[in-house]
């Protein structure tokens, strides 16, 4: 499980220890925006984490709801004897999409930040700082 | 390792109508009530309900603190959970769920665990007028005055950006002090590290593999042991998870009675995410055409090839598979022991969903408890023995049922 000084890049290690000092200064809010733009700095430095076209954040991912044509993720009959995969411990992930900041793509696939609220609790920082350390730990474990 | 069971109260449509006949939500609940009473007998550790509102087919548990009052009063041991409670003040006030919960705890002599959550859904959370970008700040600031409003004497009010009120007592107090264990609902591996630093139990409603398990349990304790400053006035270290459960005596028994259960409750939970038509909609009947065709079958195979990388999307992916407790005593029991090895305090499961019949769920239970649950009761001792080393020196009270 990955920690802040697991991080080897000292562009995103100063930039993650920053937002853990400000999380425990108190002040959330620069935290949450020092997290969203570290991910953007990740984003640029490594496209391939950027989520392919079509792919939404959340729930909405796939499936066959009422906006879902006919897909479905959950497996039809030929997967009954399915489990779960391997589990494995390195996955691209994306934004949590709590809705206080977004990222957004523009048609090349460039993200934005786009903050929907001016102020962040001490669970939204939080989130997105546990966040931001597993995906630089998983982008450097991982090279494109 | 415990064992408990997970309840959404789903109640398909009938396929040949619009609406549910006139007592099949009367039977849903009657039925729950049995399983809750029969799970008691077989010696199950826990109970959760969820809460939802609108996602109709999908969860009917609305008020679970009715049915868990009503538990209370059928069951002697099992240990009832709210799994969770909606947190936002627009969805429940933070001075109604406290007096509801410590109600709840004196009518059940002490048995109550506290799950706290947040809610989902544009259908739900817009139902009661909560934005999605306040949700998570909601539920901090409710659920941290709610446990003072349990411990406090009196209140002594609060000036909030979600609520605010003037000094009062709240009354009753619960009977655990200084309160019931508190868990938060974890679907993400950031919330499990969050309640690791607030000092709460994780509800894992990720479906996690034993793998993903293990990575998290000791970076959680290495967080509850740096927590300065828990949301209560007690902590529950606790880690649990869910998985859909059918027991038989055989995996192609289980499989042929629970299989479509799980995939309509995977299916269902995605339905809930989309533009549904309030009360027009019959998810059940979609969920059968939809499945029951062969070409749609094959390219929901060939869709579903790969895990999805984002959790959030794997969940629903996992929710409607067989995952890893669907099968004989055998199968369950080898994958149990996973999580057991991999330190989980506790699984909880989904046995209610979809069109599976009370009578399998009924005989489920038995089979699990007569063939399975014993031996990871015996061990549960070391468990507990491991758990108080990861605990060692930490300086805050706990009041934990692992």
């Amino acid at each position: 499980m990955a920690r802040p000084s697991d991080i080897e890049d000292p562009v995103f290690r100063a930039a993650l220890e920053e937002a853990e000092r400000l999380i425990d200064e108190g002040d959330y809010t620069k935290a949450s925006r020092r997290c969203a733009e570290t991910y953007l700095l990740l984003l640029d430095r490594r496209p391939d984490l950027i989520p392919p076209p079509g792919v939404g954040f959340g729930f909405g991912f796939g499936f066959g709801g009422p906006g879902g044509g006919s897909g479905g993720s959950s497996g039809g009959a030929a997967g009954l004897a399915a489990g779960f995969g391997p589990g494995r411990a390195m996955r691209r992930g994306f934004w949590p999409n709590f809705g206080g900041i977004k990222v957004l793509f523009d048609e090349d696939r460039k993200p934005s930040l786009s903050y929907e609220k001016d102020r962040f609790s001490l669970t939204e920082a939080l989130t997105y700082f546990e966040f931001m350390v597993e995906q630089v730990v998983n982008a450097q474990r991982e090279p494109p | 390792m415990k064992f408990g069971l997970f309840y959404e109260l789903q109640l398909p449509r009938p396929l040949d109508k619009d609406q549910w006949n006139d007592d099949d939500e009367l039977r849903i609940v009657q039925e729950t009530l049995e399983q809750a009473e029969f799970a008691d007998k077989l010696g199950f550790d826990y109970v959760f309900l969820v809460e939802h509102h609108f996602l109709e087919e999908y969860c009917h548990c609305s008020a679970p603190e009715v049915m868990l009052a009503a538990m209370s009063q059928r069951t002697k041991s099992i240990r009832l959970g709210h799994g969770i409670v909606q947190m936002p003040p627009l969805q429940n006030h933070p001075v109604r769920v406290a007096e509801r919960i410590a109600t709840l705890d004196l009518v059940s002599n002490g048995r109550v665990e506290f799950g706290t959550g947040e809610g989902a859904t544009p259908t739900e959370l817009g139902g009661f007028n909560t934005r999605q970008a306040d949700k998570k700040e909601a539920w901090e600031e409710a659920t941290r005055e709610c446990l003072r409003m349990m411990t406090s004497v009196p209140y002594p009010g609060y000036q909030g950006v979600h609520f605010s009120m003037p000094e009062r007592n709240i009354v009753p107090k619960p009977l655990q002090k200084p309160h019931p264990p508190v868990w938060v609902a974890a679907s993400r591996r950031e919330t499990v590290m969050i309640a690791g630093r607030l000092g709460m139990g994780a509800l894992g409603f990720g479906f996690e593999t034993p793998e993903e398990a293990e990575e998290r349990v000791s970076r959680y304790y290495e967080l509850v042991r740096g927590c300065r400053q828990p949301i209560g006035a007690a902590m529950n270290p606790a880690l649990v998870t869910v998985g859909n459960m059918m027991c038989a005596d055989t995996d192609d028994e289980a499989i042929a009675r629970g299989i479509s259960g799980a995939q309509f409750f995977g299916f269902a939970l995605g339905w809930t995410h989309g533009p549904v038509k309030h009360g027009r909609d019959n998810v059940y009947r979609e969920f059968r055409n939809r499945f029951d065709t062969a070409a749609t079958a094959q390219a929901q195979e060939q869709a579903t090839a790969a895990e999805p990388e984002d959790e959030s999307a794997r969940t629903l992916y996992r929710a409607g598979r067989r995952g890893l407790f669907i099968g004989a005593p055998a199968y369950i029991r080898e994958n149990l022991r996973r999580y057991e090895e991999a330190h989980m305090d506790a699984v909880l499961f989904f046995l209610q969903c979809g069109d599976r019949k009370h009578e399998h769920i009924m005989e489920s239970l038995e089979t699990f408890a007569k063939q399975v649950m014993p031996e990871f009761k015996e061990r549960h001792h070391l468990q507990q023995r491991w758990r108080e080393q990861q605990l060692d020196g930490v300086k805050f009270p706990i009041n934990s049922s692992i």
